[in-house]
């Protein structure tokens, strides 16, 4: 078997319910081992649906599934035992305990008792005792299904929207431990979510859907990098006539507004040099003011129509 | 294989755990028996006959089993089936269930093995309350003498075939509820081949109907019901639909589209 440098990949993923228009159209997401990828995508974008199919809860119609460099339909089982997943609201028994939520899973995964304790303690759900999960609230729920997700000590966890119902202090939490799992035990994390505020600060690696089509895939530098692009910078100078000269020596434009001159598609590794090539014209630099887009501008554009 | 079959076993046993079916199984078992208790003290006077007689333990059997196999096993079947499997729908949980690295062969064998066992502790339940309401007149009246040592090979014959006549019952219901995430389909789908059942059973291929073979049983008992019986070995057509509803349930299943 030849090793793949992705931990999960498709290709050509498309999918069709009933006679609507297509849902999704050929995905081709390349999850790295050991990366923290951040599925984004406005409601209805096709996040869930490539998910179950990546968990072949969806029966393939197009494209192939490949997880640990293995394909999904010819071998499911061994695919499964190293994959914990939570897709959309938490999979949990309401008439039963956190604990026998658990354990349900645990004699199927063959884990020792002493790890229910473990995730329990983990999620910060070990004091819930007999109370029975149809008590619980959503976070709670969302919390335990996480728990049940890590019982196994899967290499790749896929967690379809897990902030659902969290409160801000449990995001935040939930962000720290995904970080921890990752950093700690190497495990490689697929999230997906419609915010992208809520996992820039935890992903390493995006991709954009949107429309059942996959709009950017790449890590968050990348990202950043697109982000810059495009953007502008303002020099604050003494010598207006004389910066002016110099961006063109550089086959850049710039436009004068005041004392200001404001040069387009610039690169922010561009700024050092530019700023040092005006100080070696003559020219004294008051202020550089950058005007990139923000991630999150970026994020709109990439699934604007 | 066998090992992952237990485990799934195991796991889906839990799932039953205060569940309302298990509480339907044992009610339903315990409900005839305590009706017989209740009624009994009512005539007195004329236990100590009852209980001297003969054929005490052949009219208890009969007296326990009339409703038990024209109503009350073919509903608590259809709503206990239904609601076993009613727990993934309820839960949202066949997603997860499919996630578990079982092969869905498993995952359908062990959930139908789990009902199979709840309708046999149905039964051990309900003879347990049979047995105890035959013998709480004697222990609480003074008067009512013990009756004499029970048939056991009759009643575990008749035990064993009330269990294959309900099987037909149990596939049917379960192919259904598999199948639809509504309550409502498979208990009112069990509940009008029911009706239905019991509206041909005097025709004369009423033995066609999955749904009657537990009412032949116990009218297969007494001189009049044999008259109604089909002459046929409904038995062995229990099991015959058993398989077969088992087998298409199954197919349904595996190539289900959507799986969570």
């Amino acid at each position: 078997m030849q090793a793949s440098t992705y931990c999960l990949e498709t290709t050509g993923l498309t999918h069709r319910y009933g006679n609507t228009e297509q849902t999704l159209e050929n995905i081709n997401l390349q999850v790295e081992t050991g990366s923290i990828y951040g599925f984004l995508g406005p409601n209805g974008a096709g996040k869930t649906t490539t998910l179950r199919l990546v968990l072949g809860l969806l029966t393939l119609q197009q494209g192939s599934v490949s997880i640990f460099g293995m394909d999904l339909w010819r071998h499911r089982i061994d695919i499964l035992r190293q994959v914990g997943a939570l897709i959309e609201n938490p999979s949990l028994y309401g008439h039963l305990t956190a604990h026998e939520n658990l354990e349900i899973l645990r004699v199927l995964y063959r884990c020792p008792s002493s790890r229910i304790h473990e995730v329990l303690d983990l999620v910060g759900l070990a004091g819930t005792g007999r109370k029975y999960v149809s008590q619980f609230s959503l976070g709670m729920k969302q919390r335990l299904g996480i728990a049940a997700a890590l019982l196994h000590s899967p290499s790749l966890l896929i967690l379809d929207e897990p902030t659902n119902g969290l409160d801000p202090n449990g995001i935040i939490e939930m962000r720290a431990l995904l970080r921890r799992l990752n950093e700690e035990h190497g495990i490689t994390i697929v999230i997906s979510s419609h915010l992208l505020a809520e996992i820039e600060k935890l992903v390493s690696h995006v991709g954009v859907i949107h429309r059942g089509t996959l709009r950017f895939q790449g890590t968050l530098p990348a990202l950043n990098r697109l982000a810059d692009l495009d953007g502008t910078v303002t020099f604050e100078v003494d010598d207006m006539p004389n910066a002016a000269r110099s961006f063109q020596e550089l086959g850049v434009t710039s436009l004068q507004a005041g004392e200001k001159l404001t040069v387009g598609g610039l690169m922010r590794q561009d700024i050092p040099s530019m700023a040092a090539h005006l100080v070696n014209q003559g020219v004294g630099i008051y202020s550089i003011t950058t005007h990139k887009r923000d991630l999150e501008t970026l994020f709109m554009d990439l699934i604007s129509d | 294989m066998r090992l992952t079959f237990i485990d799934s076993y195991k796991s889906e046993w839990i799932k039953r755990r205060r569940s309302l079916a298990s509480w339907l199984v044992v009610i339903g078992a315990f409900f005839t028996p305590a009706v017989v208790v209740v009624a009994r003290p009512a005539h007195a006077p004329g236990l100590r006959k009852v209980y001297t007689s003969e054929g005490f333990w052949m009219n208890h059997w009969s007296t326990s089993w009339e409703s038990m196999a024209v109503f009350l096993l073919p509903m608590g079947v259809m709503l206990s089936v239904s609601l076993i499997t009613q727990l993934e729908y309820k839960n949202n949980t066949w997603k997860q269930v499919h996630t578990t690295p079982l092969r869905y062969t498993t995952i359908y064998f062990s959930k139908l093995a789990v009902i199979l066992t709840l309708v046999v502790a149905f039964f051990v339940l309900f003879n347990v309350g049979m047995v105890i309401a035959a013998l709480v007149p004697p222990l609480v009246l003074g008067h009512v003498p013990f009756p004499g040592s029970p048939d056991v090979l009759f009643f575990l014959k008749e035990n064993a075939y009330y269990f294959l006549d309900c099987l037909p019952m149990v596939a049917l219901q379960y192919l259904i509820s598999l199948n639809y995430r509504n309550f409502l389909v498979p208990v009112g789908a069990g509940f009008l081949l029911w009706v239905a059942s019991i509206g041909v059973l005097r025709w004369k291929y009423s033995y066609i109907m999955p749904y009657s073979y537990t009412i032949f049983n116990f009218l297969g008992a007494s001189e009049r019901g044999k008259a109604i019986v089909p002459a046929v070995n409904f038995h062995l057509l229990a099991v015959g639909y058993f398989v077969a509803f088992t087998v298409v349930g199954y197919i349904l299943y595996v190539n289900k589209k959507v799986k969570g």
